[in-house]
């Protein structure tokens, strides 16, 4: 078990991470820091980027996909992406992994237990047989699964998709993380079990202390779970902004346009919802300057130029120590009209 | 408990089914069997009593034959002898076709096992470590496994016998039967000589087997082998492309250890559905490969009874192989129920 | 995608070169049965390329004969096994369920013997020979045929446009060889390509047995048992030739059958693109058109 990271050291600090598929950079230049216990959201379009970000921290890239720039540091530590059993040591027991889709996430014909205990197994060998099966029966307990001893023993099969989820944040949190990067967990499930997981994953944060990455393409889920939200566009962050004021304070035309799409109960039928034009640019032949401008409406000539700067939107108050600086890479960022 | 017992008889059912099906594919089958046999243009009592016999005694071996019965008569005959192991007396000599197969069965038996071993062995190391490694080492295996699953083992016997054999480097024995001609067979428990010699406490009977093994056994294992091959590697790259090998790479576990702890153990479970097409190799294998190396078995028998237009053997022998591929077909199914969860009873 | 290309064309440039030693056998016949004890037991030279047999036949002559044999009987046994395993197959997939469902059992029941067992008792049963030897291959080869496009076939008739073919009326036979074949397309290329291989093996197994080709036919299978007779005496190139052409044949085959699906899948995804590209989408301009 790793020590409990002083509250001042960030548990997870990235900066400016740059990720390739072979010659095409997908991840360009992301910086991201989460302090203990912190949430964190990452949003995007599909194919912005996320998920990458996501596999890249983990070590655990598709084939021919690399860490081709930046810094990560977890728990005060540098990850060295070149030493795999350094990265087999830090993956789960440090750095831990909620994936997209609970229905092909656990192996078909392995029990639920074994699957938990080989995450314990795994960081501490000598555990006795009846102690990885105590503690198995103990994380069950505490992401809701009722009767964890019966469970235990069964098959993924014989869970539903919600109750995979929570086993899938049982092998994550066994080993006490620093920090849990979630990736779209709760795209694959219904309404009323997305829910409940969020709701899961929520107080595992305050009872845990750990640290949360939520990858996700649903802007909704963010605001409401999250501390501070990222925004990706074509493998950059364009926005960060505190979620209390992501509604009404969202700088970036980008961020504008993804709320702005977003259904809202009780607005007056019939009224079209907004729409971006376009589609995200293919990476291997992104436009000149902004990546977003020609989909922009605000877009202006010298946005076609040179890269966009980032900039402050606002400070955070010293009142609201844990709200932290709102930027946004965009040259009218002060200009967009908000609220 | 009402869900168990709800299951339970849900699976009888299903295995109820499936043993139906079974049954109706063997009747089939003999079917078949039988109408290739009524299809010999030739009436077979001539062949058995030669062109020179006199009429009465062509027509008393008809009769004694059921030769005059009505077809579906006939038929049940036919079903009734084969499944009571009469399979009747050789057109040329007169033996008992049951005792020769059953002779000559343990050599086929001992020949068929090693190379099934060799088959599984080196399918599931070659076929691992492509996956695992990947790029040219695929590569070579795909061609190896297109190239083997293109020889023709007969050939393949010959080739090694002028290599390796008596006529070559004389590294393994030639084509000489099971054993060295001074040694004497071991003491009879299973009929494998490699068991029995090890049984017994015989080494040199023990390896010397093993050395007249290795080269017909090779050769035997040559198809299967490329065929098992080509099936786990293409497997353990559709398991090793699903999310939940990322889910334990989380964890922190090696690549090495997750590929063979899950990666191969999910890739293994699905080819056991072909076990009855390696079973049918490897009974055609020994039709082909054992008279080259002079294996007494069954295989040789047969390609004797096809020299000799014994059509009793033959017969027997072909009906025989489909039962075998049934039944393989059949066992396999049942393991994989018992081995896949997500196919298992649930007794709890 | 270039991997299985070249994998194509390696297979193409095999069997080019079997299709030349096949027209080469056919000008050979004569020389690939001509006795000639003088020049018995030959090694392979300048005057025989491969040695020539025990009774001074020139092993080449005979091997490329055997090609031309092996390429007509395996394209003629596969192609007339393949239609009426297509045949059936249409049967099973447009036809009634109850047929459907007799015909998959008596299949399973052929298929249920070993290919080679059972094309040696249907060549028994009507007579040792090449000829028989054909018809026993040709007995296997159509429930393999029949069993795997049944079930392509059944897939398609569950697919929106043979349903939409059955709505506007158009008859059972019309949908069968306009909507239901061209859907077998790949299935049936696959299929094809794999059985002339799996078919040359098996009929020179039969020869090898001896109920195939009769001695002197100069079929593969029946040169290599002659060739067994004289490998222990150190005469390797009369057996060892025949198996290695037969052997190629196989593997050339085998190459271009694996290749297929992705090769089709690449020039379906060019064809595709170059027709999107002038043509604008029917159904996209009508919407435009009615806007």
């Amino acid at each position: 078990m790793s020590a409990a990271p002083s509250p001042a050291l960030p548990a997870l600090s990235v900066e400016g991470l740059r990720v390739a598929y072979g010659d095409v950079e997908v991840v360009r230049g992301v910086d991201l820091v989460v302090r203990p216990g912190e949430k964190v959201g990452v949003v995007g379009e599909s194919g912005c980027g996320k998920s990458t970000v996501a596999l890249a921290l983990m070590g655990l890239l598709a084939a021919g996909g690399s860490v081709t720039g930046g810094a990560v540091t977890v728990s005060g530590s540098r990850v060295d992406y070149h030493d795999e059993r350094a990265l087999d040591r830090m993956r789960g027991s440090q750095l831990s992994l909620v994936f997209q889709d609970p229905l092909t996430s656990l192996d078909p014909v392995k029990s639920i237990g074994s699957q938990i205990a080989e995450a314990l197994r795994r960081h501490s060998p000598r555990m006795s047989r009846a102690a990885v099966r105590a503690r198995c029966a103990e994380l069950l307990t505490a992401v809701g699964v009722p009767e964890p001893e019966r469970r235990l023993r069964q098959y993924p099969h014989e869970f539903s998709g919600g109750m995979r989820q929570r086993a899938l944040i049982a092998v994550a949190v066994a080993n006490d993380p620093a920090v849990l990067i979630a990736d779209e967990p709760t795209t694959a499930l219904d309404v009323t079990t997305q829910a409940q997981v969020v709701d899961l994953l929520d107080s595992l944060v305050d009872g845990l202390g750990v640290a949360v990455v939520l990858v996700t393409h649903d802007i909704g889920l963010v605001s409401e779970f999250c501390d501070r939200v990222l925004v990706m566009y074509a493998g950059r962050v364009v926005e960060e902004v505190p979620s209390d004021v992501l509604f009404g304070g969202a700088a970036h035309p980008y961020t504008r346009a993804l709320l702005e799409s977003l259904p809202v109960p009780g607005r007056p039928r019939g009224e079209d919802l907004a729409w971006i034009p376009g589609a995200p640019p293919p990476l291997s032949a992104l436009p000149p300057g902004c990546s977003f401008a020609p989909r922009c409406a605000w877009a202006q000539p010298e946005c076609s130029v040179g890269t966009p700067p980032r900039v402050v939107v606002s400070e955070p108050s010293v009142a609201a120590l844990r709200t932290a600086l709102h930027t946004a890479e965009c040259r009218r960022a002060l200009e967009v009209p908000r609220g | 408990m009402s869900r168990p017992t709800s299951s339970t008889s849900a699976a009888l059912k299903r295995g109820a089914g499936a043993l139906l099906g079974v049954l109706a594919t063997l009747l089939l089958a003999s079917v078949v069997s039988f109408v290739v046999l009524r299809a010999v243009p030739g009436d077979p009592a001539r062949l058995i009593v030669g062109p020179l016999a006199t009429p009465d005694v062509l027509a008393g071996v008809r009769t004694q034959l059921g030769l005059d019965d009505p077809l579906w008569l006939q038929y049940l005959h036919y079903l009734r002898d084969f499944a009571t192991l009469q399979w009747g007396y050789s057109y040329s000599n007169g033996a008992d076709v049951t005792a020769v197969i059953a002779a000559r069965l343990p050599a086929t038996l001992e020949l068929a096992l090693w190379a099934f071993l060799f088959a599984v062995v080196g399918a599931v190391v070659v076929a691992t470590l492509a996956s695992y490694r990947g790029g040219a080492l695929a590569g070579v295996a795909k061609v190896v496994s297109l190239v083997g699953l293109g020889t023709p083992q007969f050939w393949v016997a010959l080739v090694l016998v002028l290599v390796l054999g008596s006529s070559g480097l004389g590294v393994l024995p030639g084509p000489s039967g099971r054993l060295t001609s001074f040694l004497e067979p071991p003491p009879h428990v299973t009929g494998l000589y490699t068991v029995d010699g090890l049984l017994a406490g015989q080494p040199i009977v023990f390896s010397d087997a093993l050395a007249h093994l290795a080269l017909p056994a090779i050769s035997l294992a040559l198809i299967p082998g490329a065929f098992l091959t080509r099936l786990l590697t293409a497997n353990q790259a559709d398991v090793a492309r699903a999310p939940f090998v990322t889910v334990v790479r989380s964890k922190g576990v090696s690549r090495w250890a997750a590929h063979r702890r899950h990666v191969l153990h999910n890739a293994l479970l699905p080819s056991l559905a072909s076990a009855g097409l390696v079973l049918a190799s490897l009974i055609t294998g020994s039709v082909l490969v054992e008279s080259v190396f002079n294996w007494p078995g069954i295989g040789q028998v047969l390609v004797q009874g096809v020299q000799r237009q014994d059509f009793a053997v033959v017969q027997a022998f072909v009906l025989l192989s489909a039962v075998l591929y049934v039944a393989a077909n059949t066992a396999a199914d049942a393991v994989v129920a018992l081995v896949d969860p997500r196919l298992r009873v649930s007794t709890r | 995608m270039t991997a299985s290309r070249a994998q194509a064309g390696v297979a193409a440039g095999l069997l080019a070169a079997l299709v030349v030693l096949a027209v080469v056998g056919l000008f050979l016949q004569d020389a690939a049965v001509k006795v000639d004890v003088a020049s018995a037991l030959q090694a392979p030279g300048a005057a025989h390329w491969f040695g020539t047999d025990a009774q001074g036949r020139d092993v080449f002559a005979r091997v490329a004969v055997g090609t031309s044999i092996a390429l007509a009987s395996g394209i003629a046994t596969v192609a007339v096994g393949g239609g009426l395993g297509l045949l059936i197959a249409l049967v099973c997939g447009l036809g009634p369920r109850w047929l459907d469902a007799v015909l998959v059992r008596l299949l399973d029941a052929v298929m249920a013997f070993p290919a080679l067992l059972l094309a040696l008792a249907v060549t028994m049963a009507f007579g040792t020979g090449l000829l028989t030897a054909l018809l026993g291959v040709v007995v296997t080869v159509v429930p393999v045929f029949a069993r795997t496009l049944r079930a392509e076939a059944r897939r398609a008739t569950s697919e929106p446009f043979v349903q939409a073919a059955r709505t506007i009326g158009l008859s059972t036979p019309h949908i069968a060889v306009r909507h239901v074949v061209p859907y077998l397309g790949t299935t049936l290329s696959v299929q094809l390509a794999a059985n002339v291989g799996n078919v040359v093996l098996v009929l020179s197994g039969l020869s090898f047995i001896g109920v195939g080709a009769q001695p002197p036919t100069p079929e593969w299978g029946a040169m290599i048992t002659e060739g067994l007779q004289n490998a222990l005496t150190g005469q390797w190139w009369i057996g060892v030739f025949p198996g290695l052409a037969l052997l190629l044949t196989v593997v050339a085959v085998n190459l271009l059958a694996d290749s297929i699906p992705a090769v089709r899948a690449a020039r379906r995804a060019r064809r595709t693109r170059r027709s999107r590209r002038p043509r604008p989408n029917p159904v996209a301009a009508a919407a435009v058109k009615e806007a």
